[in-house]
């Protein structure tokens, strides 16, 4: 139990009698003395989707990443993918022509709630599950999977259809998206509850949820890292920024997520808080529909690649969480371009993009009308600068602001012509690349193709090297015929009290969306 | 009367089948996908369209407006396409919160409103009358939201007086009062404004009536003949017109709602509107709907009690 | 007519003799003029973005400051006077007339026509106007048109209401009789003798729902659903601000300034008018 030492007791207690009324935005003192409670304040309406396969959004997400393991982890802080950790695979080999992988499990691992020890029945159960297109939106990811055995109540077998290196498989049993295992005597036991009873081995689990108000984890006692930092874990649902603010200043909350833009954080900072501000990052870029005139014409879209000034976003976002993007694939990812030749960044050139206008046969301009944007302010926001920006080349812009699930239906049907997309994606190349540029993509919204061969090559090959370089050249190609403009990346900023201990030294980046809670995490 | 009353609650019905259907027809022909707003942003486009199937929005619309009606009656509302959660529970524990701030802000109107009402139209035409109506125009002409605003501004943050978030522990009374002072302010005021305005021009008509002067004639005292008296047909309007304030009070809940972050029924439906959560807002706009075809129904039964002429009509 | 003549004149005296209504009248035509004149009016250009220069605090050259894209306040909220005005009084100018015209082809005609019509009013009225501002938003998208329809079809009802409620009154009036009986057609009926009738009374229900429809445009664009931008809209910058209440509180606080004082001199003409019009308050 953690004692409240005097001085705090009379600070709050001060601080209380000096409010006019009587009453105090604190909390009362006895919610710190009873054995600590971490306190997070999400930013999110509501916390939805607590089945692993089903598509949780990134609040969601950080939840689960507290009730779940997967087989390996990444080393906590980082994500790379190259450097993965045992989890409850203690160690795992794979055949020379990596069809087959063998994982060793660890032994004495229980569930929650009483749901018995984690076996291979366990791994079957979850991996069959992913494999399956009806209870994992994930399933793509496992269309490899073949027969998966149990070679005894601790020894897991997967063959696999084709090849898979170890930067391809181990992802898919992470311990993130469909990788988190599941209960096999849960699953019979609940049925489709299961989908909002989520039942793991980690840290934390489940108790308690209140929709659009809180979520609470309590202490698993039995993990088998060692005994939690906390008693209880409160997520609160808090999407307005001036309220979640204003309760992390009071002392309400012990991390809040921080929205992405540097006011926000300003209004946060001061001393005894710490911004974190990590990855992996989510790329932005502005995809243009090549099948559309007069985009359809390079110099229009090398224009309008000239015309946008990537400082001016950064500056508007702010620099503790944007950074210049000038390829479609961050530099720090596995098969990043790095460095990005100089004519293929396109640096803020206003006159030259007139010039290519005029050549194009337009060099007053030219209207497009509409153009959606969602109205997230993440996404509304930038995109009134580039519409500033692109209107000082003389492209006007009539911009729709529509609902956000309005806005992916327009651009999924092919009815927006510049679409300014995010994504978040696990830190190798290949999955930004073949969602967004491959051929016949569902998203392909710049309608590319001239890179297909690379693509399609470096799916087959188990050389990461020669990926590497595929990958690379893939990314020329799209800057080359700019199909997108890569704009800029956006960390995700979380701010947490100093005395919140994370259990790790540095973090870089986490796979859970908001900041990972791992065991050892406590108060100081 | 049996038969006003009567006729007069048969006819809610058809117009609550009529809304139903409007709301049902409005959320289809909505553009945007709920399956986007739920699955988010990096859902893979198969889980898409396994959602689509899942929640049979790809059935033909006269099915998916049987199953919705057939809901309805049976009282079983589904589950929220947002959290697969049973609607019903969670709209039953935001009703608190909901009726907390509806009360109160209509008892902040009728307290504040009737008094000064009646006070302006007794000094009518006098300097504080003419005050008097000025600060109530002022009440209508500013927008609640911008009201909570200025509340949150300057006692929230300038001075630390008041909680901004949300709406306290419901098992916790001075919490729950706490969290309820600013926002029954905002939707208070206006509402004061409009109960001064109708309570003042219907006193007004009153005073000069034929058994208001009877009753001074009689030598009644001056009091007796204010309260007793005059009040009490001057209320009648007041109630009169307690259709349009449900009406302007909701609207007003809303938005107090949106700026105080503060849980409720305002809250879960501009949460469905974002995420298209259909069944959920059928649901919240079936509900809001109900509410007001029921005060509707009876402000014009107590009409139709007090003045005989409507019943004949 | 001469007695309707008479009538005008008394009214008008009874008008001028109101202070709050001429206060009222004074403070609408200068923002009228505000509006008209806005482009001209702009310290600087409203949509001129500059982001080194964003989130200055209000002095200086920029008397009501910066927003966060660098572009001056006072310039917009100057700007967004006219799409204020233009907004709501295009939407109760729309819901006029066409509710004008329901309602009193409702009332002329009787019979189905009304009997289904009152139903829909009824309906419609069942709607909070911001529930039906924001299903037809949702429908139609954003912008200015948009807005416009979205408040019209809110506030159409009410005209709708009066209109058939005077229509059937005058129905029964001897003139309209006699115009009947003379073998006079409906629709010319309507045109030549009720609709002129009932001017005035839907005129004088016009400025009270315009004050109405100011502050729906500012509800619905406070939630989001507004002009496009990069169009200032008074209750797009409050939304907008709000997250920086804290720290760059003009942003929010300004601009609801500026709704707060347009509504009140449009509910000041109203309330004159209202008072002016009631032969009962009259003394």
């Amino acid at each position: 139990m953690n004692q409240i030492d005097r001085r705090t007791f009379l600070k709050e207690l001060g601080i209380i009698s000096g409010t006019a009324m009587g009453f105090s935005a604190l909390d009362p003192i006895w919610v710190h003395a009873a054995g600590a409670t971490l306190r997070y304040g999400v930013n999110s309406r509501d916390i939805r989707r607590l089945d692993p396969m089903a598509g949780p959004n990134s609040n969601d997400k950080t939840v689960l990443a507290a009730i779940f393991n997967g087989l390996v982890r990444t080393t906590p802080g980082e994500v790379n993918a190259e450097r993965l950790e045992p989890d409850l695979a203690e160690s795992w080999e794979s055949s020379k022509d990596l069809k087959t992988w063998t994982f060793k499990l660890r032994k004495g691992v229980e569930f929650h709630q009483g749901y018995g020890e984690f076996t291979s029945a366990d791994v079957i159960f979850s991996l069959e599950r992913a494999k399956d297109k009806k209870t994992n939106v994930y399933y793509k990811s496992y269309q490899p999977f073949g027969k998966i055995e149990a070679l005894d109540k601790h020894t897991v077998r997967v063959h696999l259809k084709s090849p898979q290196t170890a930067l391809f498989l181990l992802p898919t049993v992470l311990d993130w998206q469909a990788g988190m295992v599941l209960s096999k005597k849960a699953a019979e036991k609940l049925g489709d509850k299961l989908k909002t009873t989520p039942i793991g081995t980690g840290p934390y689990e489940f108790n308690e949820y209140i929709s659009q108000e809180k979520l609470v984890l309590l202490r698993n006692e039995n993990y088998f890292r060692g005994k939690p930092g906390f008693e209880k874990v409160e997520f609160r649902m808090l999407p307005d920024p001036s309220s979640r603010t204003l309760a992390f200043k009071a002392g309400e909350l012990d991390i809040m997520d921080v929205d992405r833009e540097q006011r926000s954080i300003d209004q946060v900072k001061g001393s005894g808080v710490v911004i974190e501000s990590f990855g992996p990052a989510s790329v932005h870029k502005l995809h243009i529909d090549r099948n559309r005139k007069p985009l359809n014409d390079l110099r229009v879209r090398q224009a309008i690649a000239y015309a946008i000034n990537r400082d001016d976003i950064v500056r508007f976002i702010g620099q503790d969480v944007a950074e210049a993007l000038y390829s479609v694939i961050p530099a720090q990812f596995v098969g990043g371009l790095d460095p990005v030749p100089e004519k293929l960044k396109y640096n803020h050139d206003p006159a030259r993009a007139k010039k290519l206008l005029a050549e194009a046969g337009v060099p007053n301009g030219f209207s497009i009308d509409p153009v959606y944007i969602s109205e997230r302010p993440q996404f509304r926001r930038p995109m009134e600068i580039i519409q500033n920006q692109l209107g000082q080349v003389g492209i006007k812009i009539n911009l729709s602001v529509i609902a956000h699930p309005a806005w992916h239906t327009k651009n999924d049907e092919g009815s927006n012509p510049l679409v300014l997309r995010a994504a978040t994606r696990f830190p190798t190349a290949n999955f930004v690349l073949e969602e967004f540029f491959l051929g016949g993509g569902k998203r392909n919204f710049s309608h590319f193709s001239a890179a297909d061969a690379e693509l399609k090559r470096a799916q087959a090959e188990t050389n990461l090297e020669i990926q590497k370089k595929l990958w690379r050249e893939a990314q020329i190609k799209i800057l080359e015929d700019v199909a997108a403009v890569p704009t800029h990346i956006l960390n995700t900023v979380v701010a947490r009290k100093a005395k919140v201990d994370l259990g790790f030294t540095k973090l870089e980046a986490s796979l859970s969306g908001g900041l990972p809670i791992k065991w050892n995490a406590r108060l100081t | 009367m049996l038969a006003y009353c009567i006729r007069r609650s048969l006819w809610a019905l058809p117009t609550m089948f009529a809304v139903l259907v409007f709301i049902f027809l409005v959320m289809r022909v909505l553009p945007g996908d709920p399956a986007y707003a739920i699955l988010g942003d990096e859902a893979p486009p198969e889980a898409l369209e396994q959602f689509r199937r899942n929640w049979g929005l790809d059935r033909p619309l006269p099915q998916q407006f049987g199953n919705y009606m057939s809901g309805l009656v049976t009282g079983d509302l589904g589950l929220s396409m947002a959290n697969r959660q049973p609607i019903l529970p969670q709209l039953l524990r935001a009703m608190p919160y909901t009726l907390d701030l509806t009360i109160a802000g209509s008892a902040i109107g009728l307290l504040f409103g009737i008094p000064l009402g009646v006070f302006t139209a007794r000094h009518r035409n006098s300097s504080v009358d003419y005050v008097g109506r000025i600060i109530s125009l002022a009440g209508l002409s500013v927008p609640s939201f911008y009201l909570g605003i200025l509340l949150i501004f300057f006692l929230s943050f300038k001075y630390q007086w008041f909680p901004v978030i949300g709406g306290g522990d419901l098992s916790d009374p001075w919490s729950r009062l706490y969290h309820l002072v600013l926002p029954a302010l905002s939707v208070g005021l206006s509402q004061t404004a409009y109960i001064t305005r109708v309570t003042r021009s219907s006193f007004l008509e009153v005073i000069n009536a034929d058994f208001v002067q009877t009753a001074r004639a009689k030598g009644v005292g001056e009091r007796l003949v204010m309260f007793k008296h005059a009040l009490r047909n001057a209320l009648v309007p007041v109630v009169s017109v307690a259709g349009i304030y449900v009406g302007i009070l909701i609207g007003s809940s809303i938005l107090v709602t949106i700026v105080f972050n503060r849980p409720g029924l305002g809250k879960l439906m501009v949460g469905a509107i974002s995420t298209h959560d259909y069944t959920m807002l059928q649901s919240i706009m079936a509900f809001y709907a109900g509410i007001i075809v029921v005060v509707n129904l009876l402000t014009d039964l107590a009409y139709g009690l007090v003045d005989p002429r409507i019943r004949y009509s | 007519m001469a007695e309707t003549d008479q009538r005008r004149n008394r009214i008008v005296r009874a008008i001028r003799k109101n202070k709050t209504t001429m206060t009222g009248i004074v403070l609408t035509l200068l923002i009228l003029l505000v509006a008209l004149f806005a482009p001209w009016l702009t310290p600087f250009d409203p949509l001129e973005q500059n982001i080194a220069r964003g989130d200055l605090a209000p002095g200086g050259e920029h008397l009501l400051g910066t927003d966060n894209f660098g572009r001056d306040v006072l310039s917009r909220i100057v700007l967004g006077t006219r799409v204020s005005l233009v907004i709501s009084l295009s939407a109760v100018g729309l819901a006029m007339v066409i509710g004008a015209l329901w309602g009193i082809v409702a009332g002329y005609k009787g019979g189905k026509i009304d009997a289904l019509t009152i139903r829909f009013i009824d309906m419609l009225m069942t709607f909070p106007t911001i529930i039906l501002g924001l299903m037809v938003l949702a429908i139609l998208g954003s912008g200015m048109l948009n807005l416009s329809i979205a408040i019209a079809v809110a506030i159409t009802p009410r005209f709708a209401r009066i209109a058939r409620g005077s229509a059937i009154a005058l129905k029964e009036r001897d003139f309209i009789q006699a115009a009947r009986a003379l073998g006079m057609s409906d629709s010319r009926v309507i045109v030549f003798h009720i609709v002129p009738n009932i001017a005035n009374e839907i005129l004088v229900v016009g400025t009270l729902w315009s004050a109405t429809a100011i502050l729906q445009e500012a509800n619905l664009s406070f939630i989001g659903l507004g002009v496009r931008p990069p169009m200032p809209s008074w209750g797009g910058m409050i939304r907008d601000g709000v997250n920086q209440l804290l720290f760059q509180p003009w942003l929010s606080l300004a601009p609801g300034i500026a709704i707060f004082i347009v509504v009140l001199a449009f509910n000041m003409i109203g309330d004159g008018l209202r008072d002016v019009l009631d032969p009962r308050t009259v003394e």
